[in-house]
């Protein structure tokens, strides 16, 4: 007998677009505490099986989360289990900061008339997770007001409200300065180390070396590589799968790649 | 003082002039007596039979609309959205017509509003698989004008094929919209769909204000859209469709109304429903007054009055939202 594998376990996953698989037969674990992220070119497939971890889109395969199918979970439980951090703004409304990250609490709350009667416990996550995304002094804000990156943050801040174990988060950095962008990288690793899981979609490779504890490099669809950055992020496949040649050195014992040229047109 | 309680005072005074306004000149006293029918026969006629109705009427008809246009913007997250706009309501209108053209309502009484709700229900209905399949809210409002369009069509016809001049003549005065001249049995017709639409509409609160994050984050923080859109739905078509069948098409309150009020809930569509309501009942109520008051030949008709307020209203929303690049 096996045991419950705790974590993320996704298995086979294969996801159509019409007739044509955009994902086909992928495998991956993300234990608790664990930083897995997701790597590839545009058009590789990275959003896709985001999405369908948090069952926005059909597929086909098997996504678990400590041993329960996340399709066959109760709406309200799948969503204190899973937080999903979409890779486009679509606030509509001038709402105040606050009240956004507010939202994040929706999960925990009787679902329809008042809806939203904040306890004290709700008021901290939200201050707690307005304060880890340094965006504590936007909370009288109205969201539309907002710069890029102080959107980005604020948006951040709401996932991190529904205190969910498993997080999964498309390209939350791409907006942010570098400043901004080592800081929310550090607050996703501490994120990680009080024990929850996490999926994270993201572009720059140096980032991703330093900061996540694996990768998985998709390729059209495919998993091209798994593993420590070391073993995922090497000149050849590089080469093979971005096309670009990279500066690759190491900086108080950690790496940095720089992509410098092109392979092939 | 919250918005709501604002909006409800100004609700019940405005019912108070209302109610103490008209043809008839009565006294305040003359006016209470009469409608608690302790005066004469003919104060309790003209209050209970004439003035109540009206009051009534306006004030489920401002309730629908209101209340409907902040749960459709909400939904569809287009500050344009509204029943009227939509063609919503002039489905409703176009089933009702054909009711009265076929001579369903001989029936039963209970055919016109059945109809103009159903109407109602396919034009929601088509408008909102619009949106699943990636419309945007240009080609929304495009659809929805194509539906008004068409009702409007249809209902042409049914005027250019009746037989008779005075259904004509009544249908016209249908379709120009009005809280006037009607009855209690008009008011019992329609307000339990008001009601229940109402009920379902509130129902979809909590959920609107999550959509603000946009469907797919909304979704993973448990917001069941299909019912969320089943909810609007079915409370626009029977809130709407219900008093169309009662008033005629009025348009226009459903846009105006929430976003006058949207500021006062700090932007949150869920919150911005009950306010919506009771405003669209103030901005009803107020209209009918003032049609009431102006010295005019003939009674101006409600719905002719909203339009005159409301278009101009709307293209200002249009040409300011194109410059925010809403």
């Amino acid at each position: 007998m096996t045991a419950i594998p705790a974590g993320l376990a996704v298995a086979g996953l294969t996801i159509r677009h019409g007739s044509r698989a955009v994902v086909r037969d992928l495998s991956f674990v993300v234990a608790p505490g664990e930083l897995l992220g997701l790597i590839g070119p545009n058009g590789a497939g990275k959003s896709t099986v985001v999405k369908a971890i948090a069952q926005l889109l059909r597929y086909q395969g098997d996504i678990q989360f400590n041993g329960q199918a996340i399709a066959t979970m109760p709406t309200r439980e799948r969503a204190r289990h899973l937080a999903y951090l979409s890779q486009d703004d679509a606030v509509q409304w001038p709402i105040r900061v606050w009240d956004l990250v507010a939202l994040g609490r929706h999960p925990y709350h009787g679902s329809w008339w008042r809806g939203a009667a904040m306890s004290d416990a709700d008021r901290a996550v939200i201050e707690s997770a307005l304060h880890l995304t340094a965006s504590w002094s936007l909370r009288e804000r109205r969201f539309t007001e907002l710069s890029g990156g102080e959107r980005a943050r604020v948006r951040l801040a709401r996932a991190l409200a529904v205190d969910a174990p498993l997080l999964l988060a498309d390209e939350p950095i791409a907006a942010l300065d570098p400043q901004h962008q080592l800081g929310v990288m550090r607050l996703l690793r501490e994120h990680c180390q009080r024990g929850n899981s996490l999926v994270l979609v993201l572009h720059d490779l140096t980032l991703a070396s330093r900061f996540c504890d694996r990768l998985l490099l998709l390729d059209r669809g495919r998993c091209f590589a798994q593993g420590t950055a070391q073993a995922v992020l090497t000149p050849e496949t590089l080469r093979e799968v971005y096309g670009i040649q990279a500066l690759m050195g190491e900086h108080q014992q950690q790496a940095y790649i720089l992509p410098w040229a092109c392979e092939r047109q | 003082m919250s918005i709501n309680a604002i909006l409800l005072i100004l609700l019940l005074l405005l019912s108070s002039v209302s109610l103490l306004i008209g043809e008839a000149r009565l006294t305040v006293s003359e006016a209470i007596s009469g409608l608690f029918g302790i005066g004469t026969e003919a104060q309790r006629l003209i209050m209970q039979e004439i003035r109540l109705p009206r009051v009534v009427l306006a004030w489920l008809l401002g309730f629908a609309l209101g209340a409907c246009g902040a749960a459709l913007q909400g939904l569809l997250r287009n500050p344009l959205a509204e029943p009227g706009l939509l063609g919503i309501s002039s489905s409703a209108g176009l089933g009702a017509v054909l009711a009265l053209y076929f001579g369903l309502t001989s029936l039963s009484l209970w055919m016109l509003p059945m109809v103009a709700m159903l109407f109602a229900l396919l034009a929601t209905g088509l408008l909102y698989a619009l949106t699943r399949s990636g419309a945007t809210n240009q080609t929304l409002i495009l659809v929805g004008v194509a539906l008004s369009s068409l009702a409007a069509a249809l209902t042409s016809l049914a005027l250019n094929l009746a037989p008779n001049p005075t259904d004509v003549q009544d249908i016209i005065l249908w379709l120009l919209g009005s809280i006037s001249d009607r009855s209690f049995a008009d008011v019992m017709l329609c307000l339990p769909f008001v009601a229940v639409g109402l009920v379902l509409l509130q129902l979809s609160a909590p959920a609107l204000d999550v959509l603000t994050l946009g469907e797919g984050e909304a979704s993973t923080l448990g917001v069941d859209l299909v019912r969320l859109r089943g909810l609007i739905i079915a409370g626009s078509a029977l809130s709407v469709g219900a008093t169309v069948a009662v008033t005629g098409a009025i348009g226009f309150v459903g846009l105006v109304v929430p976003h006058l009020l949207r500021r006062f809930v700090d932007y949150r569509p869920g919150r911005l429903l009950l306010p919506s309501a009771l405003g669209g009942a103030v901005l009803i109520l107020a209209a009918d007054i003032v049609l009431r008051l102006i010295d005019t030949p003939k009674e101006l008709m409600l719905g002719v009055v909203t339009a005159l307020i409301g278009a101009p209203f709307f293209l200002a929303l249009v040409l300011r939202s194109r410059r925010d690049q809403l």
